[in-house]
């Protein structure tokens, strides 16, 4: 039988729970700003668990990372390192099945967003803990290639609260 | 034939050339007629890229040429066309112009009668690709 919107909240809340990962229920704050998202959890350092209001039919998983200035500076066109680079990332998360979103603020480069899905079909415990740790195994992977290939990269995650305001799929 | 189209795009060179790139190896995400993207091998300067589009089986060695803004594609071992496809951008007084251009020649009477669709899927490519740049 086809979960709703509310039984998959629940599922994911008992899945997220089970890892004793700090998080926090954004709903509410995400509703007041955009009707997109049914609803969405900050779980962790910068994961973001969400299901979009017009796909009934899965949950989405997002790490997102956000680049302090002295890193966005290095990700420049002008830095030799720069397309090699977004090919890299592009390659790892192709080879993964994990979609990517370079985020943009203003005229800087200021994160990545690296994000898969569960079937609402296919939502329980396994697979949503596979999908998890996929996403957060990429992101991982593709800080270490932004340090080898921009020396002075920190990899330094600032997410803090603005991840409500940051969400890509909000 | 050759064929181009060009938009102004409102956007960053580094989005503009990110989203180039991505599409270097998702080309069907901006050009729908576009299916089984595969990379069959890497270079220090790109790729050679197979894909499925309007019933053949293209192979591309595909150039990423940063400082003179332009990724071009080279067909392989092609039996219906020779040529290459150019991306482009072009900065003047801050302002983004982003180029396809198209110079496949047709070498059977079939590829002639394809030939017919390539303009339409050129000027929407150019355009899928700046909604998306503007959007981001």
């Amino acid at each position: 039988m086809t979960k709703t919107s509310i039984e998959m909240k629940q599922l994911v809340e008992e899945f997220i729970k089970i890892t004793n990962v700090k998080y926090e229920d954004q709903t509410e704050k995400i509703k007041q700003k955009s009707d997109l998202v049914d609803w969405q959890f900050h779980v962790g350092t910068n994961v973001i668990v969400s299901k979009n209001a017009n796909r009934e039919d899965r949950v989405h998983i997002n790490v997102n990372m956000r680049f302090p200035p002295e890193d966005s500076k290095l990700l420049i066109s002008k830095n030799p390192s720069f397309s090699k680079t977004i090919m890299e990332v592009s390659e790892i998360c192709t080879v993964c099945n994990m979609g990517h979103q370079w985020i943009k603020d203003g005229q800087i480069i200021a994160g990545l967003a690296i994000f898969s899905h569960v079937d609402e079909q296919n939502l329980n415990r396994i697979s949503f803990h596979n999908v998890w740790d996929n996403v957060a195994r990429v992101s991982g992977h593709v800080q270490k290639i932004l340090r080898s290939n921009f020396s002075s990269f920190s990899s330094k995650n600032n997410l803090t609260d603005e991840t409500t305001g940051k969400t890509m799929y909000g | 034939m050759q064929i181009s189209h060009s938009e102004q795009i409102n956007a960053t060179f580094e989005i503009l050339w990110i989203l180039l790139l991505d599409k270097v190896q998702h080309p069907d995400i901006t050009i729908k007629e576009i299916t089984h993207v595969e990379v069959l091998q890497k270079y220090d300067d790109g790729i050679l890229r197979q894909m499925h589009t309007l019933g053949m089986t293209i192979r591309e060695r595909i150039t990423i040429d940063e400082q003179n803004k332009i990724i071009r594609f080279d067909l392989i071992e092609n039996p219906m066309f020779t040529g290459y496809f150019i991306n482009k951008i072009e900065d003047s007084d801050e302002k983004l112009t982003l180029i396809y251009e198209q110079n496949w020649i047709p070498i059977t009477p079939q590829a002639r009668e394809l030939e017919t669709k390539f303009p339409q899927i050129l000027i929407k490519g150019v355009q899928e690709m700046k909604e998306l740049a503007e959007k981001q």
